[in-house]
């Protein structure tokens, strides 16, 4: 298996968006999203989970050509906590409830958009979660403090833009 | 106080590092931010299977300190 690519992402994307699919970028990945120049090997998405969202996830992933028998994909659909794919094209993490974020709505409210790929952000997170819950950490205070220069994302609803960096990527997957 | 300034002088020294290393990522497209950090090396157990799912997150972090090897860099610290 190959790192995971850009058109990959591309792909999950484009494919998501077509089967209607609620998710973010979380983790690693999705603080890479924000402008953190370090290096990861895993893509994590945080979907939200409900019956619909995980039926539209499940034809999803069988789009992008994931490989799931019906037992995995009941088991998607009804939201296990964790699910690590390495059936499919590239591997795939899929989160239903990481650590310190309390409803799907609430990050997808506070999420920013870099080229249309969703990504969580710190603010995300319930304060009494910041800045982690075990996980090892790469300094998120010197990075929360300077993605706020990284100009090119759109920003969130409630006037976010990068800058929020992420205690909730980095504490899910500093590795 | 020397220690003080001292840890005050390596946390300057270590925040203007950040902050070149994010101007530096700010200056290249998301693309090729993208072929720098995404990686993939072998990883023993973790790779052995091609599904594993997880009732909970504490099952899975359990799961991790049981059986994957700690360089992985896995567990909790």
């Amino acid at each position: 298996m190959a790192a995971f690519e850009y058109r990959q992402a591309e792909e999950i994307r484009d494919v998501f968006r077509a089967h209607q699919v609620r998710y973010l970028f979380i983790g690693k990945s999705g603080a890479i999203l924000l402008g953190f120049p370090d290096t990861t090997q895993d893509a994590y998405l945080f979907v939200q989970r409900s019956p619909e969202n995980g039926k539209a996830l499940v034809g999803a992933l069988r789009h992008l050509g994931f490989t799931l028998t019906d037992q995995q994909a009941g088991e998607i659909t009804r939201g296990k906590d964790f699910v690590q794919l390495k059936n499919g094209p590239f591997d795939l993490d899929l989160v239903f409830a990481p650590d310190g974020i309390e409803r799907f709505e609430d990050a997808w409210r506070r999420r920013v958009d870099v080229e249309d790929f969703p990504s969580a952000t710190s603010t995300t997170l319930s304060p009494a979660r910041r800045p982690a819950t075990g996980r090892r950490t790469v300094s998120p205070c010197l990075a929360c403090v300077h993605s706020a220069s990284i100009g090119s994302n759109r920003g969130n609803e409630a006037g976010e833009t990068g800058a929020d960096f992420q205690f909730a990527n980095l504490e899910f997957c500093a590795r | 106080m020397w220690r003080m300034e001292s840890a005050h002088d390596e946390s300057s020294a270590l925040a203007s590092q950040w902050l070149e290393e994010f101007e530096a990522a700010a200056r290249r497209p998301l693309k090729t931010r993208f072929r720098y950090s995404f990686i993939h090396t072998f990883k023993p157990v973790l790779d052995d299977q091609p599904y594993r799912a997880f009732d909970t997150m504490e099952d899975y972090r359990r799961w991790c300190e049981a059986n994957l090897p700690d360089w992985l860099g896995y567990g909790r610290v």
